[in-house]
C-alpha cells in the first residue's frame, strides 16, 4: 500500500524532509516507482541512469529524494541549475519544504513552455480498427490546446505529447512484435502537431478520434508539462502490454493530480480503452468531442447521397462519366451536386490510398472534382457526420466471466469461462466496432454430471472481421484463429491443438444485419487422431445481428475432414444474448451436429458478466 | 528539389520524406517515418515520426514571414485536405490554415471567400506542388487590402 503523507503532517516540519515524503505518490509518480513484487522495496521504471541523481535512486525513492533535496538546495554555480533539468520535482519540494528562494532562471525550459502554451490539456483516443492488429488496443495521447474552447479546426494546430517505441526503421513486422512485448525497444516522448497526428491516424490509418477534455488546473498543467520535460530525454523501455503509451500518459496524469492514482488500476495490462475509463472514473474530464476519420466522412456523404446519384457518382470514379459534359450531373440542384461532388472526391480519396484507383487516374479527376467544386457557390454546407451513440469507453468493459448449464448428446453440464480480452460477437456492441471480434486467452471449462471437470477450449488468439460489402466498399471479411479445443475422435472427445482459418464475403441484408459466406480451412494436430492431424476445408454461412438489446449469431457449417477422420461434419449452429445494459448478458447456444454418421445436439445456457 | 505535388499528396504524401533542402517550400528536413514502414506499425510507432519538420531553410519563396512558415509547415502535412476545404469554402482545415496564418476571426470569411474564388489560380494543374500552392496564396491574400498584412514579409 502507499503511505498517503497528509499536507498538515507537512506543515509539522516545514524546514526538513518529513519522515515519510519518499513514499508521498506524487513523488513515487515522479520517479515512476513501482512497489516490488517482492519485499517492500521499490523500483523505477526508468531505463535511464541520467534520470537519477542518487547512484541507488533507481530502487530507492528515499535516496534519490535526499539527493534531490541536497542538490537542489546546494547548486553548484559551474552547471545549468538542477531545476532546470528537473522542474516538476523542484516545484514539487519547494511547496512540500516551502523554500522560499526565488526560482532560477531556465531560458530553454521557458522557451519551450512558450512553445507548447498550454491552457488545457486533452486525451486523444485512436479508435481501434480491425484490419491492423497493432491498432486494436488502440491509442492515446496527450493534446495541448492554447485556449480551453478552441474550434476544431484551431486545435489542429496544438502540439501534441505522445509515447511510443522507438524501433529502426529497417526491423520487420515480426521483430517488432517480439521486441515490443519484451521490451528491446527503448521508448521516447514526441512533440508533433496535432494535424500531423490527424494525417497519421485520420487519414491514413481510418481511424476516428475521441477528445477528452480533462478539467486540469493551471498548476496541475504546469506540473505535467514540467514532468514532461523531465521525460523529454528519458528512456523508458517499451512494453506493449503494460508499460506502452496508455501507461506513460498515466504517469503524467498523476503527477499532474495529486490524488488521481491512476497507475494503480494497473495490474498486468493497460489497454488504452481501460485508462481512458480510469480516467473518466477519476472525474478529471469535463468535455468530450468526436473526430470522424477521414473514411468515417466518406462512408458518411455517400450515405446521405440519393440512391439515383451513387451510381452516377460510382461512374465519376470510374472516370467513366465527367461531370462537365453529364447532362444527368448539369441537372441537378446545386446542393446535391455539391454532395455528389464531394461525396465522390472523399471516395477517391480513400481508394487512391488503398490502393483501390491508380494515381496517375486519381489525381487528375481529384483536381477536376474539386476545381468543379470550388465554382458551385452557395451550396448548402457538407455536415460532419455524427458520433457514434456509444464512445469506446462505454463499451463493455473487457473482461469476461460466465457461467452456464447445458448438455451435450444428452450429458449434462455446468460451463464457467474467462475471457480475459476484448470482445466477442455476441457481447454487447455498443462501443466497438460492428462485426469485429478479437479474442485473447479466452478459456471455458466444464464439469460434467459424474463430477469430472475438463479443459473444453481455450482460444489463445481469435480475431474475425465481418463487415458488409456495399457497391462502393468491398472488404474481406476473415477470420483467424488457434489454441486448443474438444475434437471429436468418432470414439471420444480429445483436446487438441488446433489452427483455423476463412475468407470471403459479408453483404448488408436488413438493419444492423449482415449475412456471410466463409470460405473456411482447419488444422488439428494431435496423436489421438489416427494420423497424427487432420485437416478439413469447409465453409460458414451466417447471419450476424448486433444490437444494444439482442445480439444473434446463426448459421451453418460443413468441415471435410480429408485425413484423419474422412467424415463430413456438418452443423447448424445459434447463438443468441439479451443484453441488460452493458454489464451483463443472458445467452444461449445450441449445435445440432451431423458427424461420424449420427446426428448429436449441444445446447448451454448462462451468464456473462462484464468486469 | 524534389517536386512535391499535389498528386503526391492525393496518396498522401508519401513524397514527402524524400524532400531535400533549399530554397522554397520543399526546404525542409524531413526524418524518420520512411514509407516502407509496414502499415501495421504504423499505430505504435509514431514516435519515429518524430520532429517530421525538424528544421526549415527558408521557406515559401523564402518568404520570411513566421505564420507563412507555419502555414508552409501545414500545407505540406495536410494538402489535399486542405484543397477540399478550399474548393468547398469552408471547413476545418481551412479554419486551421486561417489560424496558422494567424487571421483575426472576423476576417476569416473574407480570406475563405477569397481562396475558394481563386482555387483555379492556386491549384492550376493536377502536379501543383504545395510550395507553388503556398506561394500562389500568398500571392492571392496580397492582392486583398483587407488580407494582405497577414502574409507581409
Amino acid at each position: 500500500m502507499f503511505c498517503i503523507l497528509l499536507p498538515h503532517s507537512i506543515a509539522a516540519s516545514p524546514l526538513t524532509p518529513a519522515e515519510n515524503l519518499h513514499k508521498h505518490p506524487t513523488w513515487l509518480a515522479l520517479g515512476h516507482y513501482q512497489k516490488d513484487w517482492l519485499g517492500g522495496g521499490y523500483t523505477s521504471q526508468a531505463d535511464d541512469d541520467g534520470f537519477f541523481l542518487s547512484p541507488e535512486g533507481r530502487v530507492s525513492p528515499k535516496k534519490e529524494l535526499a539527493a534531490t533535496i541536497s542538490a537542489l538546495q546546494h547548486p553548484r554555480t559551474e552547471e545549468a541549475p538542477l531545476a532546470c533539468r528537473f522542474p516538476a520535482r523542484y516545484i514539487w519540494l519547494k511547496k512540500q519544504l516551502r523554500w522560499s528562494a526565488p526560482a532560477p532562471d531556465c531560458p530553454a525550459y521557458q522557451d519551450w513552455l512558450r512553445k507548447l502554451d498550454t491552457r488545457s490539456v486533452t486525451l486523444v483516443f485512436a479508435a481501434s480498427y480491425l484490419n491492423s492488429p497493432s491498432s486494436m488496443f488502440g491509442h492515446t495521447f496527450l493534446r495541448l490546446d492554447p485556449a480551453r474552447n478552441a474550434e476544431g479546426g484551431e486545435v489542429m494546430l496544438s502540439k501534441t505529447i505522445s509515447y511510443a517505441a522507438e524501433p529502426p526503421a529497417d526491423d520487420n513486422e515480426l521483430a517488432f512484435a517480439i521486441k515490443g512485448l519484451f521490451g528491446g525497444y527503448p521508448g521516447g516522448t514526441t512533440v508533433q502537431p496535432y494535424y500531423e497526428k490527424i494525417r497519421l491516424y485520420s487519414a491514413l490509418e481510418h481511424r476516428d478520434l475521441w477528445e477528452y477534455r480533462l478539467n486540469l488546473t493551471e498548476g496541475e498543467i504546469r506540473m505535467m508539462l514540467a514532468h514532461a520535460w523531465e521525460l523529454k530525454d528519458t528512456n523508458f523501455d517499451y512494453y506493449f502490454l503494460d508499460e506502452n503509451c496508455a501507461y506513460r500518459l498515466l504517469a503524467l496524469i498523476d503527477v499532474a493530480r495529486e490524488d488521481s492514482d491512476l497507475l494503480s488500476n494497473v495490474t498486468t495490462h493497460a489497454i488504452p480503452t481501460d485508462t481512458v475509463r480510469w480516467v473518466m472514473r477519476a472525474g478529471l474530464v469535463d468535455n468530450v468531442t468526436w473526430r470522424a476519420s477521414q473514411f468515417s466522412k466518406a462512408k458518411h456523404l455517400i450515405a446521405r447521397l440519393p440512391e439515383d446519384l451513387r451510381n452516377l457518382s460510382l461512374d465519376i470514379a470510374g472516370n467513366r462519366v465527367d461531370p462537365a459534359d453529364s447532362p444527368a450531373y448539369q441537372s441537378l440542384s446545386i446542393d446535391n451536386q455539391a454532395l455528389l461532388l464531394d461525396a465522390t472526391y472523399e471516395y477517391i480519396r480513400y481508394q487512391s490510398e488503398a490502393g483501390g484507383i491508380p494515381r496517375q487516374i486519381s489525381a487528375p479527376l481529384s483536381h477536376r472534382l474539386l476545381s468543379a467544386r470550388s465554382r458551385l457557390d452557395n451550396a448548402t454546407p457538407t455536415l460532419n457526420p455524427p458520433a457514434p451513440e456509444f464512445r469506446d469507453d462505454q463499451g463493455h468493459a473487457t473482461l469476461r466471466a460466465g457461467i452456464a448449464v447445458g448438455s451435450i448428446g444428452g450429458r449434462e453440464f455446468t460451463e464457467l469461462s474467462l475471457q480475459p480480452a476484448y470482445h466477442a460477437l455476441i457481447d454487447p456492441p455498443g462501443g466497438y466496432r460492428p462485426g469485429a471480434a478479437l479474442e485473447f486467452l479466452s478459456t471455458r471449462a466444464r464439469r460434467y454430471d459424474n463430477g469430472e471437470w475438463q479443459l473444453e477450449a481455450l482460444t489463445l488468439l481469435g480475431l474475425r472481421s465481418i463487415t458488409p460489402r456495399t457497391d462502393f466498399f468491398s472488404p474481406l471479411s476473415w477470420q483467424i484463429g488457434f489454441g486448443g479445443r474438444r475434437t471429436d475422435t468418432g470414439t471420444r472427445r480429445v483436446l487438441t491443438p488446433y489452427v483455423e482459418g476463412g475468407a470471403g464475403g459479408s453483404w448488408r441484408v436488413a438493419p444492423g444485419t449482415q449475412a456471410f459466406a466463409l470460405a473456411t480451412g482447419d488444422l488439428e494436430v494431435d496423436d489421438d487422431l489416427s494420423r497424427g492431424y487432420d485437416m478439413a476445408p469447409g465453409a460458414d454461412l451466417g447471419v450476424l445481428y448486433q444490437g444494444n438489446r439482442v445480439s444473434l449469431l446463426a448459421g451453418t457449417k460443413t468441415k471435410a475432414w480429408i485425413i484423419s477422420d474422412q467424415h463430413r461434419q456438418d452443423q447448424l449452429y445459434g447463438n443468441a444474448a439479451i443484453h441488460f445494459g452493458r454489464s451483463f448478458s443472458l445467452f444461449a447456444q445450441g449445435t445440432r451436429e451431423h458427424h461420424f454418421d449420427r446426428y448429436q445436439t449441444t445446447w448451454q445456457m448462462g451468464l456473462h458478466a462484464y468486469f | 528539389m524534389k517536386k512535391i505535388s499535389l498528386t503526391l499528396m492525393l496518396l498522401f504524401g508519401t513524397g514527402l520524406a524524400n524532400a531535400q533542402p533549399g530554397c522554397g517550400v520543399g526546404a525542409m528536413v524531413w526524418k524518420g517515418q520512411s514509407g516502407i514502414v509496414p502499415h501495421v506499425l504504423a499505430a505504435t510507432t509514431n514516435g519515429m515520426a518524430s520532429q517530421t519538420v525538424s528544421m526549415t531553410l527558408g521557406i515559401a519563396g523564402c518568404n520570411t514571414n513566421e505564420n507563412v512558415q507555419s502555414m508552409a509547415m501545414l500545407m505540406h502535412s495536410r494538402a489535399d485536405a486542405i484543397a477540399a476545404d478550399m474548393a468547398r469554402g469552408e471547413g476545418e482545415h481551412l479554419t486551421a490554415l486561417a489560424a496558422s496564418l494567424g487571421v483575426a476571426p472576423d476576417d476569416r470569411p473574407a480570406l475563405y471567400t477569397l481562396l475558394n474564388k481563386h482555387f483555379a489560380s492556386i491549384f492550376p494543374t493536377p502536379e501543383t506542388t504545395s510550395g507553388e500552392a503556398v506561394n500562389h496564396i500568398v500571392a492571392v491574400m496580397e492582392e486583398s487590402p483587407e488580407l494582405k498584412h497577414y502574409v507581409a514579409g
